[in-house]
């Protein structure tokens, strides 16, 4: 890691600021096109729904909250294999080790109603 | 009233992970028993113990893990990221808290399930089991039918053997 204590305090927090941003770039990456290709994926099975990933502090895993109406018509094992159907065809199984979990509710259960 | 006599069931004990294994055998069995009775009334209490089998044996592995969760210590003077750990195995429920905690697991599992012609069954089946149970099952008003239990017992039943 580079040497900042010769930068000047305002340079130093710069320079920490887009080591960060440069750290949490993949991950951001990664949580987009999970999204996109969830959101896409159900979209061609008739499912418009809407996808919320949140990643799990101090691991590079994500979580992630599908609400659709018409999950309705589905148990909650026929959700989970729609799901996992989407990732495992679009994503490589390494990049599944970064979903932690995949929650697949109803706006009416997400609500607790 | 009466006074609780010792040993009884209700006790709050710190289990290893033999002991976390044979209760995950019994509750098992509690699930299958109910899942025989055929009654959708019976469903979410089947659900709900086929769930706690797999909370069981991810605390199992996670013990094993951290073998110092087995001797007696202080809670309040344990560092951070270990208070988090006894937190995990002691005070919470969350299946997908404790799998994030035993990435190797899934990792060898992912391998596993490559190796064989079966395919990825058991991922696909834990994955599934964490997307649905949570600890909130046993206060729903909501009932499942004894369908969707059976489904939710075999995915199980194939990560208790994978696990145990």
């Amino acid at each position: 890691m580079a040497d900042m204590s010769s930068l000047p305090r305002s340079e130093s927090r710069r320079s920490t600021r887009k080591a960060a941003r440069k750290r949490a770039a993949p991950r951001t990456v990664f949580a987009g096109q999970l999204k996109a290709a969830l959101i896409e994926g159900l979209s061609q099975a008739g499912i418009p729904s809407q996808v919320q990933i949140e990643p799990v502090p101090t691991t590079r895993l994500h979580r992630v909250l599908i609400t659709a109406r018409k999950f309705k018509n589905l148990s909650p094992a026929e959700r989970q294999n729609l799901v996992w159907r989407i990732v495992n065809s679009r994503f490589d199984p390494e990049q599944h080790l970064q979903i932690s979990m995949i929650v697949t509710l109803t706006p009416e259960e997400s609500t607790g109603d | 009233m009466r006074a609780r006599s010792h040993g009884s069931i209700f006790d709050k004990m710190r289990l290893g992970p033999s002991q976390l294994r044979t209760v995950a055998n019994r509750r098992f069995d509690d699930a299958n028993a109910l899942r025989k009775t055929g009654q959708n009334a019976r469903a979410n209490g089947a659900m709900y113990l086929a769930g706690f089998v797999v909370e069981c044996l991810l605390k199992a592995k996670i013990i094993e893990k951290h073998a110092w969760l087995q001797r007696s210590f202080n809670v309040e003077i344990l560092a951070k990221p270990n208070q988090r750990v006894y937190d995990l195995c002691y005070r919470r429920h969350d299946l997908a808290a404790l799998l994030e905690h035993l990435p190797d697991l899934k990792q060898r599992l992912l391998e596993w399930g490559r190796n064989r012609s079966a395919g990825s069954g058991v991922i696909d089946s834990l994955r599934s089991v964490v997307g649905q149970w949570t600890i909130f099952a046993r206060y729903s008003t909501r009932v499942a039918t004894m369908h969707e239990a059976a489904t939710f017992i075999e995915q199980v039943k194939e990560v208790k053997e994978w696990l145990t």
